[in-house]
């Protein structure tokens, strides 16, 4: 709580936190970040649920894991930046802690899913890697749904 | 694609407009729809000021109970006067605004706040027109 307390009052914190246009930006930011990463998620686990079978499973998935990559690092700076301003508040919120969580168990999901042979395509038939996907979904629509209600509790 | 596959890929996408369906209605939340049309106005003792973003709030005690009075945007908050400056915790304030219409929480969002004797109008165009 205390490094939260410090968070806040960092001059680029504060900054933002009485900015006009900064911080719409860095929000509309934040909103193409984790809509660029949930459908990159979507896609990947639809084709692996057996969508768009007749695209090649190697070059889709690699380039929609380098773009799901991309936005969730832009996603992670976005949201650190707007949750720095009222760090100790958003802290204490359950719905904040529950995104967290879910975002937690995603990665978990994630590495479950390469242990199941997803990390080389090679288990592209199998049935295995099914569970992680439908779970992916859930997982991340979860994620943008807590987030979404932080701003309304 | 096989039979189950396509079954499991229409059933996902029909639980995620569900999903979205049902989170329709709160993200109306910003505004004026979550409150009621009414004006309501509470008067307590300041315990917490906040003037930033995504909207200025202020904690008060009324009676021992915490309000949550949400302002307007920071830039509006200031231009209309209300500073860091000019309030402290402790201070008396009264708050005019819309009530949220779910009578179970302590939250109101002002159009007008009194503080020291000085009216800081955050929503001009919102205040009553006695």
């Amino acid at each position: 709580m205390e490094f939260l307390a410090l968070l806040q009052q960092l001059p680029p914190v504060q900054a933002l936190k009485s900015s006009f246009f900064a911080y719409p930006v860095v929000n509309a930011l934040h909103i193409v970040s984790i809509g660029t990463l949930w459908s990159s998620v979507l896609l990947m686990d639809l084709r692996i649920l057996g969508a768009f079978s007749e695209l090649p499973y190697k070059p889709f998935t690699r380039l929609l894991r380098r773009v799901a990559l991309i936005a969730f690092c832009g996603a992670v700076l976005t949201g650190f930046s707007m949750f720095a301003i009222k760090a100790t508040e958003y802290a204490a919120m359950p719905v904040f802690l529950a995104k967290m969580a879910l975002i937690l168990l995603a990665a978990a999901n994630f590495l479950l899913f390469l242990r199941l042979g997803g990390k080389d395509g090679k288990g592209e038939d199998s049935r295995k890697i099914r569970i992680p996907a439908v779970l992916s979904i859930f997982l991340w629509s979860g994620v943008v749904l807590a987030g979404r209600f932080i701003g309304f509790l | 694609m096989d039979h189950a596959a396509e079954r499991l890929t229409r059933r996902t996408l029909f639980a995620c407009i569900l999903a979205a369906a049902w989170a329709g209605p709160a993200l109306a939340h910003h505004g004026w729809d979550w409150t009621e049309d009414e004006f309501f106005e509470i008067e307590g003792r300041i315990t917490a000021i906040y003037i930033g973003n995504p909207h200025a709030t202020l904690d008060v005690d009324v009676d021992g109970m915490t309000w949550r009075v949400e302002l307007a945007p920071p830039r509006a908050t200031v231009n209309a006067g209300f500073t860091e400056d000019v309030a402290r915790v402790g201070d008396e304030v009264k708050a005019v605004g819309h009530r949220s219409l779910d009578e179970t929480e302590r939250r109101m969002k002002a159009v007008r706040i009194i503080v020291r004797d000085q009216t800081y109008d955050v929503y001009p165009d919102r205040v009553p027109s006695n």
